[in-house]
């Protein structure tokens, strides 16, 4: 099966032939498919279709679980990142990820943020003030926490505690952002705040996004791509996704007739 | 086609295209009496569908709160939202058509007592108009879009036939102005039937974007509608 490529972007990120098993169970059947540089995709499909436990390949998550495994290649910038030669730490620093629930360090608010920075560079301490206050710009949040940056994290509302988790992925500089339905745990405010946050950041960053919601989906991305029972059904523009696809299976999805 | 899963959904959807239907076949009836209206002179149908008119608008503003009602409720996407797009220029041509049909009758009356000019060739298209009206409803009740390509290809001997009685009606103003106070408003009947019968192609493209996904406005429509006719006899 040839790769799918909904626009002749430069590819971030290519799947070629990716399989994935829960021990003897395969979840995964020969995803093919171009993450777009600089560009938002989102995966969409129902419940179990396989769209988190392909993205959570990107990063190797599946690494600290006993009995998973992936077969095929995801090449990041020419480079197969499921080689096993390839360090996990290097990888997670090139690639952030953002969960479902945010997850702030049990420290404080700058910390969270130095602590990434610290483990992979040495800098000095006014360098490290100004990479934090430089992060939490970009993530929209500077300003409502420069007073109280030596806070606890977790003494922060849900949707601010996903930015400083956003900003604490962007302080490394990744490659590329992986979001595992970022918003599901949020108020709509805070969840228009994330994609504002989204929009910003594309361009510099590339971004894939797993979500429940299509209308988020539609919102955000640029790409979609629609899995079902562990395939890839369509991938295309967002726009033609949800107005025009091509495949009934994610005309019946987009539409509400799905089972 | 499968169902929502929301069944309320289905049935808003039914319910907006019997509306949609509903306005189509008074336009219809409408067209239907056109040709009693214009040849036996018959006021009491006239000033009826005039006064009915209303009802047409009546019913396009339901169908504009019933789309704009699903696109915030149901937040609709794929060929439902096709659909929903396509209804909400629908009933506008259909409001349109009603006003014109209203506006044919109005002539109609204006023509008074006048001798009537020779318009042979427009019972012909009165009853071509009547035809797309007809099938652009069947096309439209059933997103038919063979049916719709029909539509697109028979407006143009409605056009042709325009041309030609206007002209005719031209002629016998410059040759006899007795004729000249029935002339004039049979001049804009017969402007308001080829109108008509223009914005019944433009229902049909609707019905053609509907099924296909393809906006084929503006280009020669009738070429693009059966390429894409082939392409999906092709799959």
């Amino acid at each position: 099966m040839s790769p799918e490529t909904p626009t002749p972007n430069k590819a971030k990120v290519s799947v070629r032939n990716l399989n994935f098993y829960y021990g003897d169970k395969q979840v995964l059947f020969d995803n093919n498919l171009d993450i777009a540089d600089g560009k938002v995709t989102a995966f969409i499909g129902p419940s179990g279709c396989g769209k988190s436990t392909h993205i959570r390949t990107y990063n190797r998550m599946f690494d600290l679980y006993k009995g998973q495994r992936a077969e095929g290649e995801i090449i990041v910038d020419g480079t197969n990142i499921l080689d096993p030669k390839i360090p996990a730490l290097q990888l997670r620093h090139q690639i952030g990820m953002i969960f479902q629930k945010p997850t702030p360090f049990p420290m404080s608010i700058f910390d969270n943020i130095a602590y990434g920075l610290r483990l992979h560079t040495k800098m000095s301490k006014s360098e490290l003030e100004g990479r934090v206050e430089q992060a939490l710009r970009s993530a929209a949040l500077f300003d409502e926490v420069k007073d109280i940056m030596h806070q606890h994290g977790t003494a922060l509302s849900g949707g601010q505690q996903q930015r400083l988790c956003i900003a604490r992925a962007i302080a490394v500089e990744p490659e590329l952002i992986l979001m595992d339905e970022p918003c599901s745990a949020l108020d709509p405010i805070s969840t228009a705040k994330i994609e504002e946050l989204i929009d910003q950041l594309k361009g510099e960053f590339t971004i894939v996004i797993v979500t429940h919601n299509m209308q988020q989906a539609a919102r955000v991305s640029d790409h979609t791509a629609f899995f079902y029972m562990g395939k890839l059904i369509e991938f295309d523009d967002t726009e033609a996704i949800f107005t025009s696809p091509k495949n009934s299976q994610t005309e019946d999805y987009i539409t509400g007739r799905f089972g | 086609m499968a169902l929502h899963t929301t069944t309320r959904y289905d049935e808003e959807l039914n319910d907006l295209r019997s509306h949609v239907l509903s306005m189509g076949e008074r336009v219809q009836a409408a067209i239907g009496n056109a040709a009693r209206v214009i040849f036996e002179r018959d006021r009491s149908i006239a000033q009826k569908i005039i006064e009915q008119d209303k009802a047409i608008n009546d019913l396009e503003m339901t169908c504009d709160e019933m789309t704009s009602t699903m696109l915030v409720r149901r937040q609709p996407a794929g060929g439902d939202l096709r659909f929903i797009i396509a209804c909400n220029k629908i009933v506008t041509d259909f409001e349109r058509m009603g006003d014109l049909v209203a506006g044919i009758c109005r002539s109609s009356l204006r023509m008074d007592r006048h001798p009537l000019p020779d318009v042979d060739g427009l019972p012909e298209m009165i009853d071509r108009v009547s035809r797309q009206l007809t099938l652009v409803l069947t096309a439209y009740g059933r997103d038919d879009m063979q049916d719709a390509i029909q539509v697109i290809a028979g407006d143009d001997e409605i056009d042709r036939l325009n041309a030609q009685i206007y002209q005719h009606l031209l002629d016998q103003m410059a040759k006899d102005p007795a004729l000249i106070g029935a002339t004039i408003p049979m001049t804009s009947i017969v402007k308001n039937l080829e109108r008509i019968g223009d914005l019944a192609v433009s229902i049909a493209e609707m019905v053609v974007f509907t099924v296909s996904g393809k906006d084929i406005r503006h280009i020669s429509s009738l070429k693009a509608a059966s390429r894409l006719l082939d392409d999906e006899e092709g799959r």
